[in-house]
């Protein structure tokens, strides 16, 4: 079915990333699963709907980041089994300790800080685009954008 | 700020990767999506949750609201879950008329409407927190009839799923309410709702079917999919021979070049693609045992030979129950890999004519092995 076999093309080639991202703004494997199963599952259905190139990604991003973090931040939600996914180091010159650092901050950010500097600052969307898929306004990206970078500007500063 | 930090490449860094799922998986899991939201009710009765979308260009009753039409909506919104029946709802001033079957509960753009006489006897609120759209769970009683829905609406449209209880689908109103969650509820359109050309080849509206340029129908097969609105077609284009599926008037479709197919013929296709809308497994020609051993499951199937646990972890094996199998089936030789995912099982079938030239079980995980990086075999 050449539906399943696009999707499976999808996925295969996307996954890796978009599960990051569910990490970048949840900070939990298993959260960041959960996410991703969700997002492509509600992609799967409407695949036949988002033919456009590049319209894929985009969706499933969007599930995710419109998705309420927090709410799945609580402790009960937490406790799972300790069979920890692996927390492979990406290749690069940061050290192990400044990127604990920058990652634990970025986590301890409010919400919808942390999604703003997720999608502006790693992703690359203007600001145009993150106020779009946040749905806040744009000065609203700006503002959260200028505080969250101060916060991990800080952390950074003290581990160099 | 200072500002020669690159942060993306900063964020990049900060962090490194999980474990990426076999894709099988999210296939799978996809699939049975479809089917919960596909479900419908055939002529013969079938037990199915019944999924209705609405828009609020058409809203209950079929016409557009005036913003001073007066809908009534449940006066306790916030009604806590409980399971001891509650008194039946007042009388609402509906704007629009209950038809004599309609599910004893609808959303409005105002909110949600009990139909006047209905006894609801538990109410979930907020199914879905991490969605920007408002929800009810409902088990409740009209006129000597159970029924459990969910509910789900915005201010684009709803969506409501809607089940008999004694159709025996889901044991309790739990599962019921479970299963609908974990679908994950309503899924918005893109911003163009226009499905377009389907493959690039047709376009189906109105019963009416367009060709894109030295595009030829050779066959059509009308409402293949019982209770939805249907089509199959064979279709000759510069790319090759497509088998299609048109489904939900147009809205969806689903496609194979032949040469992509594991099936050999387009009847097989078509059998496979209907059993999965119409939300049944699949044309699956074995059944799995969590031991990894596959038995016929379908007349005339001989299973030739098996093994369990191939080494295709990319399909999911190792993690799940799985085996692949060569069979005898309508004169032809078949090979099948068979994944027992959580949700599901995952049966990809591929003709031994369309398997590479594979004639052994070791060459048909080779073959497999080596479209792993391409989607698999569907």
């Amino acid at each position: 079915m050449k539906h399943d076999a696009a999707f499976s093309d999808f996925v295969a080639a996307r996954q890796t990333h978009l599960r990051r991202i569910a990490y970048a703004l949840c900070g939990d494997w298993h959260r960041a699963d959960d996410l991703l199963q969700t997002a492509l599952t509600k992609l799967y259905v409407a695949w036949p709907r988002i033919r456009h190139e590049g319209g894929e990604e985009a969706y499933v991003r969007q599930i995710m980041v419109r998705a309420n973090i927090d709410e799945s931040r609580r402790p009960w939600r937490r406790e799972r089994p300790s069979n920890q996914l692996p927390d492979l180091p990406a290749d690069g010159g940061t050290d192990v300790e400044e990127r604990s650092a920058l990652f634990a901050a970025l986590q301890a950010l409010p919400e919808q800080q942390r999604k703003v500097i997720v999608l502006r600052h790693w992703l690359g969307l203007s600001v145009r685009e993150t106020a779009t898929e946040l749905k806040i306004s744009e000065g609203t990206v700006k503002s959260h954008s200028s505080r969250g970078l101060a916060a991990l500007e800080a952390v950074l500063s003290r581990h160099r | 700020m200072d500002t020669e930090i690159d942060w993306a490449r900063e964020l990049e860094q900060s962090f490194g990767t999980g474990d990426d799922v076999p894709v099988g998986h999210y296939v799978a899991v996809g699939h049975q999506a479809v089917r919960r939201r596909r479900a419908t009710v055939a002529a013969a009765g079938v037990a199915a949750a019944i999924v209705v979308g609405t828009t609020w260009a058409l809203a209950p009753g079929g016409a557009p609201r005036s913003d001073d039409a007066p809908v009534a909506t449940e006066p306790n919104p916030t009604a806590s879950p409980t399971s001891s029946p509650t008194s039946a709802a007042p009388e609402p001033v509906a704007t629009f008329p209950w038809r004599k079957n309609d599910p004893p509960a609808r959303a409005t753009p105002d909110g949600l409407e009990i139909r006047p006489g209905a006894v609801v006897h538990e109410r979930r609120d907020d199914l879905y927190p991490g969605k920007d759209t408002e929800s009810a769970a409902l088990d409740i009683s009209y006129k000597g009839g159970r029924w459990w829905l969910v509910l789900e609406w915005d201010g684009g449209g709803s969506s409501m799923s809607s089940l008999r209880p004694e159709d025996g689908l889901f044991d309790t109103f739990d599962a019921f309410v479970r299963a609908e969650v974990a679908n994950g509820g309503m899924t918005s359109g893109p911003a163009d709702d226009d499905p377009g050309m389907a493959d690039g080849l047709v376009t189906w509206r109105g019963g009416k079917l367009e060709t894109a340029p030295r595009v030829t129908v050779v066959r059509q097969v009308p409402d293949p999919v019982p209770g939805d609105d249907s089509l199959g077609l064979v279709l000759q284009s510069a790319e090759g021979t497509t088998w299609m599926l048109l489904t939900q008037g147009g809205d969806a479709a689903s496609w194979s070049l032949d040469t992509d197919s594991g099936w050999l013929t387009f009847d097989q296709w078509l059998a496979d693609q209907v059993a999965l809308q119409s939300g049944n497994p699949g044309l699956d020609l074995v059944d799995l045992a969590e031991d990894g051993t596959v038995t016929a499951s379908a007349p005339g199937v001989v299973v030739l030979d098996q093994r369990a646990d191939p080494d295709l972890e990319r399909y999911g094996t190792g993690k799940h129950p799985s085996a692949v199998a060569l069979l005898e089936w309508q004169g032809e030789r078949w090979f099948v890999l068979a994944v027992g995912f959580p949700e599901g099982a995952s049966v990809t079938t591929v003709a031994e004519a369309k398997a590479g030239g594979a004639d052994t079980l070791d060459e048909f995980v080779a073959f497999m092995a080596d479209r792993a990086d391409q989607g698999g075999m569907r």
